[in-house]
C-alpha cells in the first residue's frame, strides 16, 4: 500500500512541476476578464428586458411604465455596449468601417435625409436634446454634421477619414463607387 | 489500507497548502507557471482524497478493527449498507467527508468559473485551498480516521443506533456539504476584492454556488426533520436544538443572499449588502460546523465527545474577521451607483425580505448562544426553549410568507398602485375566502388563520401568474395551454424555478401550521386487547413480538386501527434495544395522508405484556415531506443553464444601399 501511496505522490509531483517545464505565452487575462464582465452585465440587462416584456405581457406593468422602463434599459444597454467597445483591443478594420460609416451618415444628414449621432451612429429623427441611445448631446451631433458638410463642400474642416487616408495613401471615398 | 489512507491525507494536505500559497504568490508575482502549477495541485487534492475516502470505506467493509475509528463506529453485526453512515458517524470521518466534498466543489468551481472571474481566479483558488488546508490539518494532526489501536479488538463498539435510519444516508452529508459549500461564493467574492475587481465580476459564480449551498442545506434540514419525526420517538420534527439551529442560520443567510443577489444582477444595486450577506452566511456556516464538530453544547446530534471546539472556534474567528477586513479595505470602491427607484418595487420587497430573514437568524442565534452567555455572565446555564422561538420567530415567518406572496407580483424598478391592486386582487380574495371558510368550520386561532390565508394568497398569486403567462404565450405562439406553460417555464427558468420553490415553502408552512395548532397527542399504557380512542381513531393493542438480531433485540408491537367504527388498517411500531449502547431506538408507525398522519410510537414494553404508547394525530404534515422533492425540482429548474447568447457581429452597413430603416424610439423589441 505504501508503494501505491508513493506512486500517487510521484504522480502528483510530476503534474505539479510540469507547468514549469513548458512556457506558454501569457494571455491578456485582464482585458478578457473585463470584457467578460461587461458581457455578463449585458446578459443581465437582456434578461431584465426579457422579464420586463414578460411582466408587460401578463399584465403586471401598464403600457406607459413598460415603455418608460424599456427605454431606460435600452439607454443603459447602449451605454454598456459603448463601454465594452472602448475597452476592447482596437481593430483597425472595424475602426475604418466605423469611420466610413459615420462619414456617410453625416453626409446624408447634410442632404436633409437624416441626422446621426456622432457618438454611436444612431439615426436621429429630429432635434431632440440628446441621442436616445447613448445620450450624446445634440449640439455635438450638429457640430459633427456641420463638419462633414464643410468637408463635402470643400469649406475646410477635418475629414473624419483624413488620418486613415494619409496612412493608406488613398483618395476620398466616393459613394457612387460602392 | 489504513497506511494508504493516512498517506493520502498528508499528500492532500501538502497539495492544498501548496495550492493556497502558490495561487496567491503566483498571481502577485505574475508567474503564470506557478499559478497553473498551484491550480493543478488544488485539483489533485480530489484524487488524493478520493483514495483516502475509498480506503476508509474499505476498512469499514473489512471491519478492520485495528483502526480506532472503525472499531468505534462499527461492529461485526452492522449491515454492510450502513458503512456509508458509519463513515461520518464520528468527527474524524465527518471531517474527511467535508474535506473530500470541498475538494470536489473547489475543483468544479475553479474549472467552471465564469470568464469574468478568470483574472482573480488564483485568489479565489487560494481562499478555497486555505479552507481545505484547515480541514486537512485538523484531520492530519488532531482527528485522523486512520489512527491505529495498539491492539486489535475482537469486535467494534458498533454504530450509534440513532444513525441506523434511511434518512441518515442523506441528511448529514447534505448538511455538511451545504455548510462547506458556503465557502465557494465567499471565495469568489474575496478573490475579486483582493484582486481589485470591485464591480460585479463575482456575481454569477457566487449566485450559482449560493443556490447550491442553499439547496443542500434545505434538503439536509428537511431530511433531518423527517429523521427526527420517524426515529426520535417524540412525534415532532423540529426541536430548536442548537445543532439544528446551527444549520438553519446559514440557510437563512443564504436565502437572503440568493434573493438579494438578483437585485444586484438586474439592477446593479445592493453590492455591499450582498458581500455582507455572503460573509455572514459563511460565518454562520462555520458556526454551524463549530457547533456540530466542536461539541460545544449538548444536543440530540452529539453522537460523540469532541475536543476540537477550540480549533473550530479559532477558525470561526478568522473566517469572520478576514472577509470583513477585506470588505472594509475595499469599502470605498464598492458602492453601487444606483438607488431604489421606489419602495413599491420588487427590489424593495427583496430588501425587506432580507431584513426579516436576518431578524430570524439573529433571534435563533441569540437563543442558541444564550445558554453559553448566561453561563459566562451569571454562572447559570439558562436554555431558551421552543416557546421563545415560536413567539419571536412565528410572526416574522408570517410576514415573510406575506412578502413571498406580494414580492413576485411587483415589477422591478417601480410599480403603480393600480397595477398592484390588479395583481393582488385575486390572491387577496383567495386569502379572505380561506379565512371565511375556516371560521365557518370553527377555526378561530389567529395565527393559524393568518398562516392558512397567506398560504392561499401565495399559491393563488403563483397560479395566477402562471395562468396569465401561459395564456399570453399560448396566444402569441398559437399553442395549447400545456405546451405554452412548458415554454413559459423553460424560457424563464430562474423566475419560475423560484416560484416552484415558493410553493414548496408554502407546503412546509402548511405542515408547520397544521402540527403546531391542531395536533393531538395521547400517552397511554395498553394491555393486549385494550383500546384507546383519539378523535375518530380507535387504536387497539394486539400484542408484541420479540426477536434477537445480533447486536439488538427488536420489539414489534401490533395495533389495529378502526376509523369511524370500521376496521381501517394495522400499524406496527417497533423498538430496537441495543445492549452495548444501553439505548433503544424507536421506529414509529405512521399512516400518512395529505390531510393528517396517525402516528404511533411505543416507549416501553413491560413484563406483563402491556406497552407504553404515544399516539398523535398530526394534520397536514404530509405536505412538509412532499415539499422536499418539489423544492429540489424548483431549484434544478432555476439553476438549469440558460442557452448562451452568442454575440454575432452585425452585418456591415457599408454594403447596404440606401438610408437605414427607422430603428429609434421606444417600443417592444
Amino acid at each position: 500500500m505504501l508503494v501505491v501511496a508513493g506512486m500517487l505522490a510521484l504522480l502528483c509531483a510530476i503534474a505539479v512541476l510540469h507547468p514549469f517545464l513548458r512556457r506558454d505565452p501569457p494571455g491578456d487575462a485582464e482585458t478578457d476578464s473585463d470584457n467578460a464582465a461587461g458581457y455578463a452585465e449585458l446578459e443581465s440587462m437582456l434578461d431584465s428586458i426579457q422579464t420586463l416584456q414578460l411582466e408587460h405581457q401578463i399584465g403586471n406593468i401598464p403600457e406607459d411604465t413598460f415603455r418608460e422602463h424599456l427605454q431606460t434599459y435600452r439607454l443603459e444597454a447602449a451605454s454598456l455596449l459603448r463601454r465594452i467597445d472602448e475597452s476592447r483591443v482596437p481593430d483597425p478594420e472595424q475602426d475604418l468601417e466605423r469611420q466610413v460609416l459615420l462619414a456617410r451618415l453625416a453626409s446624408n444628414g447634410v442632404n436633409g435625409t437624416w441626422l446621426v449621432c456622432a457618438g454611436c451612429g444612431e439615426q436621429l429623427m429630429g432635434h431632440g436634446e440628446a441621442c436616445p441611445v447613448c445620450g450624446q448631446s445634440q449640439s455635438t451631433t450638429a457640430r459633427r454634421t456641420e463638419g462633414a458638410r464643410r468637408v463635402e463642400e470643400g469649406e475646410g474642416g477635418e475629414d473624419p477619414l483624413a488620418g486613415l487616408r494619409r496612412e493608406a495613401g488613398t483618395t476620398p471615398l466616393d459613394d457612387s463607387e460602392e | 489500507m489504513a497506511d494508504l489512507g493516512a498517506m493520502c491525507v498528508w499528500i492532500a494536505l501538502a497539495l492544498a497548502s501548496y495550492g493556497a500559497v502558490g495561487s496567491v504568490l503566483g498571481k502577485m508575482r505574475g508567474s503564470s507557471e506557478l499559478v497553473v502549477s498551484a491550480q493543478r495541485a488544488s485539483h489533485l487534492t480530489v484524487l488524493a482524497l478520493t483514495v483516502a475516502t475509498l480506503s476508509l470505506v474499505t476498512l469499514f467493509i473489512n471491519r478492520d478493527f485495528e483502526v480506532a475509528y472503525v472499531a468505534a463506529h462499527s461492529d461485526i453485526a452492522m449491515e454492510d449498507y450502513f458503512t456509508w453512515v458509519a463513515f461520518y458517524a464520528g468527527n474524524e470521518g465527518s471531517l474527511l467527508y467535508i474535506a473530500f466534498v470541498l475538494s470536489i466543489m473547489a475543483a468544479v468551481a475553479v474549472w467552471r468559473a465564469p470568464a469574468a472571474t478568470q483574472e482573480t481566479l488564483p485568489y479565489t483558488n487560494g481562499v478555497l485551498m486555505v479552507v481545505l488546508t484547515f480541514f486537512l490539518a485538523v484531520i492530519g494532526f488532531m482527528a485522523n480516521p486512520f489512527d491505529k489501536l495498539p491492539f486489535i479488538p475482537l469486535d467494534g463498539e458498533g454504530i450509534n443506533p440513532l444513525l441506523t435510519h434511511f434518512g441518515m444516508f442523506f441528511h448529514p452529508p447534505a448538511l455538511m456539504a451545504g455548510l462547506i459549500a458556503a465557502s465557494i461564493p465567499l471565495a469568489f467574492v474575496l478573490g475579486s476584492l483582493v484582486g481589485g475587481k470591485t464591480s460585479d465580476q463575482w456575481l454569477d459564480a457566487a449566485r450559482v454556488w449560493g443556490i447550491i449551498s442553499w439547496a443542500l442545506l434545505a434538503c439536509g434540514l428537511l431530511l433531518g426533520s423527517w429523521w427526527a419525526y420517524t426515529i426520535l420517538g417524540w412525534g415532532g420534527y423540529w426541536f430548536w436544538d442548537p445543532v439544528e439551529n446551527a444549520a438553519l442560520m446559514p440557510w437563512l443567510g443564504l436565502t437572503a443572499f440568493i434573493h438579494s443577489v438578483m437585485v444586484q444582477k438586474r439592477r446593479g444595486m445592493f453590492r455591499m449588502w450582498n458581500i455582507v450577506l455572503i460573509n455572514v452566511a459563511f460565518g454562520l456556516a462555520l458556526y454551524g460546523m463549530f457547533m456540530n464538530r466542536g461539541g460545544s453544547v449538548p444536543s440530540v446530534h452529539s453522537f460523540g465527545e469532541s475536543t476540537l471546539g477550540w480549533i473550530f472556534l479559532l477558525f470561526l474567528a478568522v473566517g469572520v474577521i478576514v472577509p470583513f477586513a477585506v470588505f472594509f479595505w475595499r469599502y470605498n470602491k464598492l458602492k453601487s451607483d444606483r438607488d431604489l427607484d421606489s419602495m413599491l418595487s420588487r427590489e424593495a420587497a427583496f430588501l425587506i425580505n432580507n431584513l426579516l430573514l436576518l431578524a430570524i437568524a439573529f433571534v435563533t442565534l441569540w437563543g442558541t448562544v444564550y445558554p453559553l452567555l448566561s453561563q459566562l455572565f451569571i454562572g447559570e446555564e439558562i436554555t431558551l426553549a421552543r416557546p421563545f422561538y415560536d413567539q419571536m420567530n412565528g410572526p416574522i415567518f408570517l410576514a415573510l410568507i406575506f412578502l413571498m406572496g406580494v414580492g413576485p407580483l411587483l415589477p422591478w424598478r417601480q410599480a403603480t398602485w393600480a397595477a398592484v391592486r390588479r395583481s393582488l386582487l385575486v390572491p387577496s380574495i383567495a386569502a379572505v375566502a380561506v379565512i371565511v371558510v375556516l371560521m365557518t368550520v370553527g377555526i378561530w386561532k389567529p395565527y393559524a388563520l393568518a398562516g392558512f390565508a397567506l398560504a392561499a394568497m401565495v399559491t393563488t398569486g403563483v397560479l395566477q401568474d402562471w395562468a396569465r403567462g401561459a395564456g399570453s404565450t399560448a396566444k402569441a405562439r398559437g399553442e395549447n395551454y400545456a405546451a405554452a406553460f412548458v415554454h413559459l417555464v423553460w424560457g424563464n427558468r430562474p423566475r419560475y424555478g423560484g416560484y416552484i420553490v415558493h410553493l414548496a415553502v408554502v407546503m412546509v408552512a402548511l405542515g408547520v401550521v397544521g402540527t403546531s395548532f391542531f395536533n393531538i397527542q395521547r400517552d397511554v399504557a395498553l394491555a393486549p386487547g385494550e383500546s384507546v380512542t383519539v378523535r375518530d381513531y380507535e387504536v387497539r393493542y394486539l400484542g408484541t413480538t420479540e426477536e434477537f438480531k445480533g447486536n439488538r433485540t427488536e420489539y414489534l408491537s401490533r395495533f389495529e386501527v378502526h376509523k369511524n367504527g370500521e376496521f381501517a388498517y394495522l400499524m406496527e411500531p417497533g423498538r430496537h434495544f441495543y445492549p452495548s449502547f444501553n439505548m433503544a431506538s424507536t421506529r414509529a408507525a405512521i399512516h400518512s395522508t395529505p390531510v393528517e398522519d396517525l402516528y404511533l410510537v411505543t416507549s416501553e414494553n413491560m413484563a406483563d405484556g402491556s406497552v407504553g404508547v404515544r399516539i398523535l394525530v398530526n394534520p397536514l404534515i404530509w405536505w412538509m415531506w412532499v415539499a422536499g422533492p418539489v423544492m429540489v425540482a424548483g431549484t434544478l429548474i432555476a439553476l438549469w443553464p440558460q442557452p448562451a447568447r452568442i454575440p454575432v457581429r452585425a452585418p456591415s452597413l457599408l454594403t447596404v444601399p440606401g438610408p437605414r430603416p427607422q430603428t429609434t424610439g421606444p417600443g417592444p423589441a
